[in-house]
């Protein structure tokens, strides 16, 4: 009878949480917005230590749901972990494309915003070359521009990118064989929000959609519990539509033919050759990712010409390897070592 | 029973199939006669493209009929997975729960075993199928739909969609002409400041 009187106030008091996602401050590490167009913002983050290494970090976040994954809360902010550790880090936020957008291609994105992006990077920290960091679809993105610019590019570190998709044995990657990708751009433009949502919510239904909710209830008098699950329920929720003609080849030629990992992938009529990628590489996966299963990212490293590559593959989730006290304590280390290693000019 | 089930409903669908069809042929019947209608101005425009209205009208019902019988097929399958992973649950569960241990492990059980049979579900090819035929359906109603208004918009005057795609064509044109025409000026500033330098 407790327990239900107790579960019965969790309700309520989350129905009140609920009513304040808006308010819920997301992504609060001081930056300053270097870019803003119509809607895309180019942040560059302020020093948290006195002495930086001098190759900064330009990271590529994905064009589904929202950059601040990588800095929903101070404790479990991979932005703040990277400064913490001299970094000087740059980060794009794509904003939400409207239907002007629907044009816009993997062209556009990587030699037109990435590339401008980069060139800015290179003339504010007067670099040649930089290091990329992208996070799944934004980590192909990196390899896309890393094939087509490689002179720009120092050091290339991507998380779970999609790149062999025959290999993946996701939810997402059966389902998008038997979409007709065609007809959704030419029917809708941009996709919407509603059909990612729909995506999302049949991948762990009962692990990540029920049981989360119940656990939740349990501990709704837990302050830090429910401002860190309100977060990520934010972040969740928190999707902009994609560009038309960029899902068109996102869909067809990465996840129905497969063509990136097989070289065949064509963007602005330059072929993306993986073979180009001759800087050092990182890729880092997870072992629980449901998004995108390890093995459609790992064939990466056999793929790119780099002499030095590294894999590494830790015991967590797609999300959990940016925003997770586990990525804290043992991912975030292990990645600035090795980013600090080469982000020196007389390094390899 | 199941196969009795679906029986029938492949039987409704038929009909109902049948009877769009002929109501398809009805109005081609009818409509290839309506250009003779006397109609001057506005009524001109629309008459002129009844044929047009209709057939978008009867593509759109026939869609529809499709992505309800996919919705039938992806609820049917659903609902299959949903009663196997009951089955497991009840074949698994401990037989007391009254102390909160067991309600603990039997909600794990649950969230284990539906978990399992879903994700079983939805990585098959047969429920994918399904769900992209169903999707397929939808964007299919809708787009006969958006063209019966693109029609209409048409005759009344209104912008359409085509119209602002054009333009948004067109804007995109520009705006990557502009990168090169950019891109250009960049190389050739970076070239003419070399060529200072050297003869200096």
């Amino acid at each position: 009878m407790q327990q239900m009187q107790r579960s019965g106030q969790g309700v309520m008091q989350a129905s009140q949480y609920a009513r304040n996602l808006d308010n819920l401050e997301v992504g609060t590490t001081p930056a300053d917005v270097v870019y803003q167009g119509r809607k895309l913002r180019l942040l560059h983050y302020k020093p948290m230590v006195e002495k930086m290494h001098p190759v900064p970090l330009l990271v590529v976040y994905a064009l589904i749901n929202r950059y601040y994954a990588l800095d929903l809360q101070p404790d479990r902010s991979w932005v703040r972990n990277m400064l913490q550790q001299g970094f000087d880090i740059y980060l794009i936020d794509w904003g939400s494309p409207e239907p002007i957008d629907k044009y816009l291609t993997f062209d556009d994105y990587v030699n037109r915003y990435i590339d401008t992006f980069v060139d800015m990077v290179r003339d504010a920290s007067g670099q040649e070359r930089i290091s990329i960091h992208g996070y799944c679809m934004g980590g192909t993105m990196s390899v896309m521009y890393a094939t087509l610019h490689g002179e720009k590019v120092k050091n290339l570190y991507v998380t779970a990118p999609v790149i062999d998709v025959e290999k993946d044995t996701t939810v997402l990657g059966n389902l998008s064989k038997h979409i007709d990708a065609d007809l959704l751009v030419d029917n809708y433009g941009n996709i919407p929000p509603e059909f990612m949502y729909l995506s999302f919510t049949i991948l762990k239904p009962f692990k990540q959609g029920v049981n989360k909710y119940i656990d939740f209830v349990k501990h709704a008098d837990e302050k830090d519990y429910v401002e860190n699950f309100m977060r990520i329920e934010k972040w969740l929720y928190d999707t902009p539509a994609i560009a038309g003609e960029t899902f068109r080849q996102w869909i067809k030629d990465i996840y129905q033919k497969n063509l990136l990992v097989k070289n065949q992938m064509k963007i602005g009529g330059k072929l993306v050759d993986l073979s180009r990628i001759d800087m050092p590489l990182l890729t880092v996966v997870a072992e629980d990712d449901h998004l995108v299963s390890p093995e459609c990212s790992v064939p990466l490293n056999y793929h790119v010409s780099s002499e030095d590559k590294t894999l590494k593959v830790y015991p967590t989730g797609h999300i959990g390897m940016l925003a997770s006290t586990y990525s804290q304590k043992h991912i975030l280390p292990e990645i600035g070592a090795w980013l600090k290693e080469r982000s020196y000019n007389h390094a390899k | 029973m199941t196969e009795e089930k679906s029986k029938s409903e492949e039987d409704n669908n038929q009909a109902l199939k049948k009877m769009f069809d002929s109501w398809i042929e009805t109005m081609n019947w009818i409509q290839n006669r309506t250009p003779g209608i006397p109609a001057v101005g506005p009524a001109a425009g629309l008459a002129r493209n009844s044929v047009t209205i209709s057939s978008e009208l009867a593509q759109a019902t026939e869609s529809f009929t499709e992505f309800n019988k996919h919705l039938a097929q992806y609820y049917a399958k659903i609902s299959a997975a949903w009663m196997e992973a009951t089955r497991q649950v009840i074949a698994k569960c401990p037989m007391d729960i009254s102390d909160e241990k067991a309600r603990e492990q039997l909600k794990n059980v649950w969230i284990e075993t539906f978990e399992q049979e879903f994700t079983t579900l939805f990585d098959s090819e047969d429920f994918a199928q399904v769900f992209g035929q169903m999707l397929k359906n939808e964007v299919k109603f809708n787009k006969h739909i958006r063209n019966l208004v693109e029609v209409i918009s048409t005759n009344i005057g209104m912008p359409t969609r085509s119209e602002m795609d054009s333009v948004y064509k067109e804007i995109e044109r520009i705006k990557n002409k502009l990168k090169e025409m950019s891109d250009n000026i960049r190389d050739l500033s970076k070239i003419r400041k070399e060529t200072a330098r050297v003869s200096r």
